[in-house]
């Protein structure tokens, strides 16, 4: 697929025509929603004589509407979403044999105007150009798609310094987060006395809410090992590593048959394509510990210790593996790398800000119509990415903030929505570009609570090194407790950013340094939420469970039983046909009486220290 | 010195961290003992010892200790020839000293699983994940052994199986409920389900129902974001749940 004009998406044609094809995205999440049961009974079809090629591809990017199936009939490509075997059957009769496109379920299609057309028009998709296109297990596939043209022409025409000077042209800077140009690094490490010198990648994708590096992993493995071998030629590596979370097992698996696969092709090994070149990759599974997406945390735990990072310098580029130069770069910026020397600098530095050149990957979910994988160019406005891309927020419901970054990043309010997404942008109002995590709230979202959960995160996760991070964060998070049991103090803001800013100070790694940006962004943009907790004991977004109390509207029940049949604790009582009663004392406040009753008569308050039973019990007691 | 062993102690339930601390400095001073380490998990205190003489008189001297409940034998090296005497050549009372016998756990399957493996540098975390892989978990115990076999300390081996979270030192139920707290998913209920979940199933303290049949387990991101919220059952992905529905789901692998 190849962007034609402004965002305007060409599908790839399929190599032959004679016959139809189906492809049938089987990524985790395609597979979650249900893909692999599709697949089969296309896989039966084909058995009992059907004429047609059958491709498992990767992920499109299209998660809200997974399972999708896309079907080439020769004369134009569909895409269709929320497949499951009964629809299938309906494709394969109606579009396959018939000819006659199932327009109910197309969510995409250059020929027909599909239900979701505008999610991918605009995008601006250079690094997923092969995702859920191409069949995610076939190096034929990946070459037919223009793959490991850049390798080539890497190791037959052009030297290690012309390798860095190409990068340095596209611009790229670091995917992971921090944004660090990419040709510096890889030149640090060339000029490095010391020898061998490594090549890390690392996948461990540790934020929660993001998943590109497990995408990309998953639909187009080759992309990424490319990269690392064009890195690999530039710092005159032998021996790289590819460092991934062992919750991520379809791309381990995925990876470890691509490596295979280029083996036997001798675009991996010893004297790649017959140059003097040689170059060998292992992966190593991380054990869970968000740390080691930290650079020095992440070698240590290669070296097989515990994860714990150490200061810098000497950066990675002088000593890192095994005290050795090596040069570690994210997923994304590995896939850029095959992208700039596949298609040239320019597809990297003609679109994107003067400073954050070209696209960039977003996990973009949370409480948003069409949330999933997408890529848009750096400058693109968050109000553009929740609104044109995203379709709104779901339910209608009023969009209150974006959350960047993960457990390092920052919550932007709705107002400051036209923010550009740039490195320099975001962090201008407290946020970071990150991984590229992006989470939509709406008014449904207790700020004090996320904040709350991230600092939980970073609180389990912190290794323990530093003292601020370690002790500090755990401070902090105690006053956030309090404050969402109802028992906040005035002061605690004052003493919350007080903390925050001593842990971003007293910390060694990027974990502890931005441990509070959730905390303080909040407190920054949605003060008056954390007062309403902490002055009113009230819960405005009604989340935080010791502020809020269920409630059976006596007018409304008309008594059919249902939520105290479906009540796991028994906390719900009453006599068929007439109100029920709900006990708070017992009540665990799990939401399932609400969503089962059918007359919207159970009802969630917040406000008043009366509101839920235990405040009111320890107010008698005082 | 010829022989070296591991002991696993229990202590009694009533003893005072202080004395514990005390405790653990006397039991160094035991001449032939090399090294005492705290331990969690089934056992409380791992502690190597080295004698040219007879293990059981020291064993003898261990159990003199007041506090020390039960003591547990691990393995006896030669460490001549670094390989585990045949468990028949050292004589020992079976009434003071308990052989381990970790519940079908071979120690054969453990050396098979550790001597497959390349033991290359920075070897430690893919051989405890393979020994998860095999067992479901990290028996304590088998550390030592572990540690005899690939030339890694045991501390070291101790210290990461503690440090990441990925492994677990205690046995998981018949069916793992992994439930993903990633933002997402929290955003969409994931505490909601937990709290259903942990009352249906019965569990109060720590993950594993009193029956044995189900651990939940608390995952960072699965990476299904849009799916959100979303569990596991055994390796099997289920999304966008209502607790309702996770209910159902647990119903169904209970049957």
């Amino acid at each position: 697929m190849i962007t034609k004009g402004k965002g305007t998406v060409i599908l790839m044609k399929t190599a032959t025509h004679t016959k139809k094809t189906v492809k049938v995205g089987l990524a985790s999440c395609g597979i979650a929603a249900g893909a692999r049961p599709v697949y089969d009974f296309f896989q039966e079809a084909l058995k009992n004589g059907g004429q047609f090629h059958l491709l498992r591809t990767g992920c499109i990017g299209m998660c809200f509407c997974e399972p999708l199936v896309e079907i080439d009939d020769g004369h134009g490509v569909y895409l269709y979403g929320g497949i499951d075997r009964q629809k299938a059957r309906a494709l394969l009769e109606e579009h396959l044999y018939n000819g006659r496109p199932c327009t109910d379920w197309l969510v995409y299609s250059p020929v027909l105007p599909g239900r979701e057309q505008d999610y991918l028009d605009r995008q601006h998709r250079v690094l997923l150009k092969n995702s859920g296109r191409i069949d995610l297990e076939s190096l034929d596939s990946y070459i037919a798609a223009g793959g490991y043209r850049g390798l080539e022409k890497v190791i037959t025409s052009l030297s290690p310094e012309e390798v860095i000077a190409i990068v340095q042209e596209s611009g790229l800077r670091g995917r992971g987060g921090a944004g660090f140009p990419t040709y510096l690094k890889w030149q640090f490490t060339r000029q490095a006395p010391g020898s061998p010198k490594y090549v890390v990648c690392n996948a461990d994708e540790g934020d929660p809410g993001a998943f590109m590096d497990r995408s990309l992993l998953e639909s187009d493995p080759h992309s990424v090992l490319e990269g690392m071998i064009i890195a690999a030629y530039a710092v005159g590596s032998n021996e790289g590593y590819i460092y991934i979370r062992a919750e991520y097992p379809l791309a381990i698996h995925r990876l470890r048959t691509a490596i295979a696969q280029l083996e036997e092709r001798n675009y991996l090994g010893a004297h790649i394509l017959g140059s003097p070149f040689s170059f060998h990759i292992r992966i190593r599974e991380g054990a869970g510990a968000f740390v080691c997406g930290e650079e020095t945390a992440l070698l240590a735990s290669i070296e097989g210790k515990r994860g714990m990072p150490r200061p810098r310098p000497p950066y990675p580029a002088q000593e890192g593996l095994w005290g050795k130069p090596t040069v570690i770069n994210n997923v994304e910026t590995f896939a850029n790398v095959a992208r700039i020397f596949g298609a040239g600098p320019e597809v990297c530095n003609s679109c994107g800000t003067k400073e954050s050149k070209g696209t960039k990957v977003f996990a973009l979910a949370g409480k948003v119509k069409r949330g999933g994988l997408i890529e848009v160019p750096m400058g693109i406005s968050l109000r553009e990415i929740v609104y044109e891309i995203g379709g709104g927020i779901s339910g209608d419901k009023a969009f209150k903030a974006v959350q960047t970054g993960g457990p390092s990043g920052g919550c932007i309010p709705a107002r400051l929505a036209e923010t550009p997404v740039d490195y320099e942008s975001l962090a201008k109002i407290g946020a970071i570009m990150g991984s590229g995590g992006l989470l939509v709230m709406d008014e449904e979202t207790c700020m004090v609570d996320v904040a709350r959960f991230f600092l939980n995160f970073t609180t389990e996760e912190s290794c323990g090194k530093c003292t601020f991070c370690r002790n500090g964060t755990h401070q902090m998070l105690e006053i956030l407790n309090r404050i969402c049991r109802g028992e906040g103090r005035s002061g605690d803001l004052e003493r919350l950013e007080e903390l925050g800013k001593a842990v971003k100070e007293g910390s060694l790694c990027g974990l502890g340094q931005t441990a509070p940006n959730p905390v303080l962004t909040t407190i920054r943009y949605f003060r008056e939420e954390y007062e309403a907790h902490i002055n009113e004991k009230r819960c405005p977004a009604k989340i935080c469970k010791d502020l809020i109390s269920y409630k059976i509207l006596a007018e409304k029940c008309t008594g059919c039983g249902l939520c105290a049949k479906k009540c796991p604790v028994a906390a719900i009582s009453g006599e068929r046909g007439r109100p029920y009663r709900l006990n708070e004392k017992t009540c665990i406040r799990c939401g399932i009486c609400r969503r089962s009753c059918r007359f919207d008569a159970i009802v969630v308050t917040s406000g008043g220290r009366k509101s839920t039973g235990r405040t009111a019990v320890s107010e008698v007691r005082k | 010195m010829g022989l070296r062993a591991y002991c696993l102690l229990n202590v009694k339930n009533n003893i005072h961290q202080d004395d514990l601390r005390n405790g653990l400095l006397e039991l160094e001073t035991i001449p032939g003992v090399d090294y005492v380490e705290p331990v969690v998990g089934k056992y409380d205190i791992l502690l190597a010892v080295e004698t040219a003489g007879n293990i059981e008189d020291l064993v003898a001297k261990i159990k003199r200790f007041s506090w020390v409940d039960q003591v547990t034998m691990l393995k006896v090296v030669n460490l001549f020839d670094h390989r585990p005497t045949p468990s028949g050549e050292v004589k020992m009372n079976k009434e003071k000293i308990t052989y381990l016998e970790p519940g079908g756990l071979s120690r054969e399957k453990l050396d098979r699983i550790v001597n497959r493996l390349e033991i290359s540098k920075g070897a430690a975390i893919p051989v405890l994940q393979q020994i998860q892989n095999e067992f479901g978990y990290v028996p304590p115990e088998f550390l030592p052994r572990v540690s005899a076999l690939t030339g890694i300390p045991a501390s070291e081996l101790y210290s990461i199986a503690t440090f990441y979270s990925q492994f677990r030192l205690q046995p998981i139920g018949e069916n793992l409920i992994q439930i993903c707290h990633g933002t997402a998913c929290h955003l969409a209920g994931a505490e909601e389900i937990t709290s259903v979940l942990r009352q249906a199933l019965g569990i109060k303290n720590g993950d594993t129902s009193p029956d044995g049949k189900f651990t939940i387990q608390k995952v960072a991101c699965l990476g299904c974001c849009s799916l959100a919220p979303v569990i596991t059952i055994n390796g099997e992905t289920f999304g966008r749940l209502t607790p309702d529905q996770a209910l159902r789901l647990i119903n169904k692998v209970k049957q």
